[in-house]
């Protein structure tokens, strides 16, 4: 599957000194292949996040079309698109993102459990193997340190193998052995055919990545 | 997927002290919708069957009955007591204008029946002209009463083919009146055979008030309806105005006070009704908004995962169902816990006619209220839904980074 | 489990209090004749309170037994107790004449709630103490 931004661009309306338009994303092209790591760094601010947001069908954006084997992400219905997020796009996004009322276990399984799909806890608990969390798998969010808890959403993104992987700052809490962890885990499913997109501050990510940007003031550079 | 596996269970589990809070909080708003409507409906039937169970429009009573406010306290109180005016006045009364059906009736109150020291009004009718009791003992019992035959209400402890004792009579219970929420309830009925055979023993035993009296010659009140042309307050006007120490009443009028008094524990109720209701619709309109509001990640995360706009809607709503459902399960229970037992004591502390409706509309009552109380809760959900399904997803998650 | 069953013991135990004392100071039957004799009633409020005291003693006795299957022996006869409870007011010993009266309007009516609640917690701790004495 192949993810493609066409002339896309995004403008926030802010209180500034000369005009209240601001470009978080100028206009840009870009193309995320199957099987490459993409890595993309920057600067806090220039526009990282509002770019991976656009790929994953949660924010509009405000010229441009991102296209997914050729049909138009945002001219499909609300349940449409969510329903193909759930099936082809894994997002790891900042910070916690824990469901408190639900274990570890349950937590890496809510993309099948979501839909009223079987669990598919074999998975789950292999992808928990992996990422070194297994023996949390009963414990509840709240007993988790932030690195778990990053692991627990890794593996949460991971479980419906989904062809296109989008993670923004997905080892800002994490030791260097685990960021390893982490960055082998994407490097693998990229190796796997996935399309993996990793936002970063990370300088270590540039060893594992395909392809390496630099976004500057909302402006998207290769390296 | 389980039940208790999906996501809306959970989340209300894993909040259990909101939970409970929201709970307890929409039980009593049913409790109060069940409780309020099935005491207002009670009390509007009771006044009914106490206009049904007077069945006349004029009661005549010799004077000194109404100065006492003994005749009311009979009739509406359920207490007891008797008076006597000469049979000639009923005589008098007949023959004035407009009458169209006419009975004498026979009071008598038990000094202490065989089981309690309690007092029993027995009340006697004239089977030839009866026109207010027949009908109903006719409901309970298809038959003629015989000498010592009595029928008695429904709130004596008695029961068919049960033998009570007055004055040193055995008397034989042949049936049991129907439920009607009123004084009648604990009152005797027998015929005026029986009742004179009665009332002559209380006199040979000197239990009785009034000593110089033939039982023969003496009726305690008179009923009237009133024939066609003629007004009630005609004839009201012409027995007060021509037959001397007797008082007429109309019904209407005697009932009056208790229509007066039920009108405003109605209106007391139903005020409770709407504070309550009132109040629990904002309460939960701030529970379900605070509680969406404190989630709002959590739902970003679901967007992310890929839930729907309506699916996060969906769920909101489904917590809010799961609430208030079981809520008012629990509020109508307690409502039909505490009225249906003590209904008696409810009625001992209004003092006022108290008939609970057919189980049919009891049922149909419960139902209404945990209708009412579930949609008051998913009306208060709803914003919380909508505003949950339009959240802005990107900003939420980078809201706390 | 045996948390629950521990829940269900203690409330067994408060239930069995509200029956002895509730029935002699709270809902009582009604009160002597003006002679100072009693009414019907009267004895059977005593029967409730000495049933009651039974019940609490039994309740009690609960608590030192170790043994599952022994407490849900004692409980299945508090289920036993607890219908005989049910049926003193009015059935066994006759109350008032008037069902308007105290005896037949607060005393029988919370003596059969009571009653029940006893009925359904006994039987359903005895079922959980019963599973717990198997291993199941």
């Amino acid at each position: 599957m192949i993810l493609k931004a066409e002339k896309i661009s995004k403008e926030f309306i802010r209180e500034m000194k000369n005009t209240n338009r601001f470009f978080a994303v100028q206009e840009t092209d870009f193309i995320l292949e199957s099987g490459s790591l993409t890595v993309l760094m920057g600067r806090s601010g220039s526009g990282k996040s509002t770019l991976l947001n656009m790929f994953a069908g949660l924010m509009l954006p405000t010229s441009g079309k991102i296209l997914l084997d050729n049909t138009d992400m945002y001219s499909l219905p609300d349940k449409e698109l969510s329903e193909f997020r759930n099936r082809h796009i894994g997002v790891i996004p900042q910070g916690q993102t824990a469901l408190h009322s639900l274990n570890v276990l349950e937590n890496v399984c809510l993309p099948y459990t979501l839909g009223g799909e079987d669990a598919h806890e074999a998975d789950a608990l292999a992808l928990l193997e992996t990422l070194e969390i297994a023996p949390l798998q009963a414990a509840m969010p709240a007993e988790l340190s932030g690195g778990e808890l990053r692991r627990m959403a890794i593996a949460r993104a991971f479980l419906r193998k989904p062809e296109i992987i989008l993670a923004d700052e997905p080892t800002s809490d994490l030791d260097d052995e685990t960021t390893k962890i982490v960055f082998s885990f994407l490097k693998h499913a990229a190796q796997n055919g996935s399309a993996v997109f990793v936002v970063t501050h990370e300088n270590d990510a540039v060893q594992y990545a395909d392809r390496v940007f630099r976004m500057n003031a909302g402006i998207l550079e290769e390296q | 997927m389980k039940f208790s596996k999906s996501l809306p269970f959970r989340n209300l589990a894993g909040k259990p002290v909101r939970t409970t809070v929201l709970i307890l909080l929409t039980a009593l708003l049913s409790l109060t919708v069940f409780g309020g409507t099935l005491m207002i409906i009670s009390l509007k039937t009771g006044l009914h069957s106490l206009e049904s169970r007077l069945g006349a429009d004029i009661m005549v009573v010799p004077y000194e009955a109404t100065t006492k406010a003994n005749l009311e306290n009979i009739v509406l109180q359920g207490a007891t007591g008797y008076f006597y005016m000469d049979n000639a006045r009923y005589e008098k009364i007949a023959d004035c204008d407009g009458i169209g059906q006419i009975s004498a009736q026979f009071f008598l109150a038990s000094a202490s029946s065989s089981c309690c020291s309690v007092a029993v009004q027995i009340i006697g009718f004239d089977p030839e002209t009866d026109f207010t009791i027949t009908p109903w003992i006719q409901k309970s019992y298809g038959q003629e009463l015989q000498k010592f035959d009595v029928v008695v209400g429904n709130d004596l402890n008695a029961f068919v083919g049960d033998t009570i004792t007055f004055y040193g009579i055995d008397c034989h219970v042949a049936a049991k009146l129907d439920k009607t929420g009123t004084a009648f309830d604990t009152a005797v009925f027998t015929n005026q055979e029986t009742i004179k055979a009665l009332i002559q023993s209380s006199l040979d035993l000197k239990m009785n008030t009034f000593q110089n009296i033939d039982p023969e010659k003496v009726v305690s009140c008179v009923m009237i309806n009133a024939a066609e042309g003629y007004t009630v307050e005609e004839i009201v006007n012409d027995i007060n105005i021509h037959v001397k120490k007797v008082k007429a009443i109309q019904t209407k009028e005697m009932i009056s006070g208790i229509s007066d008094s039920l009108a405003g524990i109605s209106d007391i109720i139903s005020i409770l009704i709407l504070v309550v209701w009132v109040l629990g619709v904002v309460i939960l309109l701030l529970a379900f908004t605070m509680s969406v509001n404190e989630r709002k990640k959590e739902f970003a995360v679901l967007r992310v995962i890929g839930a729907s706009r309506n699916r996060l809607a969906g769920i909101v709503m489904q917590e809010a169902l799961l609430t208030c459902l079981s809520g008012s399960i629990i509020g109508t229970a307690l409502g039909l816990v505490i009225i249906m037992p003590f209904h008696q004591m409810i009625e001992e502390q209004l003092n006022l006619p108290f008939l609970l409706p057919a189980s049919g509309k009891i049922i149909g009552f419960v139902i209404a209220a945990v209708l009412v109380s579930v949609l008051s809760g998913c009306i208060s959900a709803a914003a919380s839904a909508f505003r949950i399904s339009r959240i802005d997803t990107a900003l939420i998650l980078r809201g706390d980074n | 489990m045996k948390k629950t069953a521990v829940i269900f013991d203690v409330m067994l135990c408060m239930l069995s209090a509200a029956l002895c004392f509730g029935t002699k100071f709270l809902f009582h039957a009604c009160a002597p004749k003006e002679d100072g004799g009693w009414m019907a009633c009267h004895w059977a409020e005593q029967a409730v309170f000495g049933l009651g005291i039974v019940l609490l003693i039994l309740s009690i006795i609960t608590f030192c037994f170790p043994d599952g299957k022994t407490k849900s022996g004692v409980q299945i006869s508090m289920a036993v107790i607890s219908v005989l409870a049910m049926t003193v007011p009015n059935h066994l010993i006759h109350l008032c004449m008037m069902t308007t009266m105290r005896c037949h309007s607060v005393m029988k009516p919370a003596v059969m709630i009571i009653s029940i609640l006893i009925l359904i917690c006994s039987v359903t701790s005895g079922m959980l103490h019963r599973k717990e004495e198997s291993g199941i």
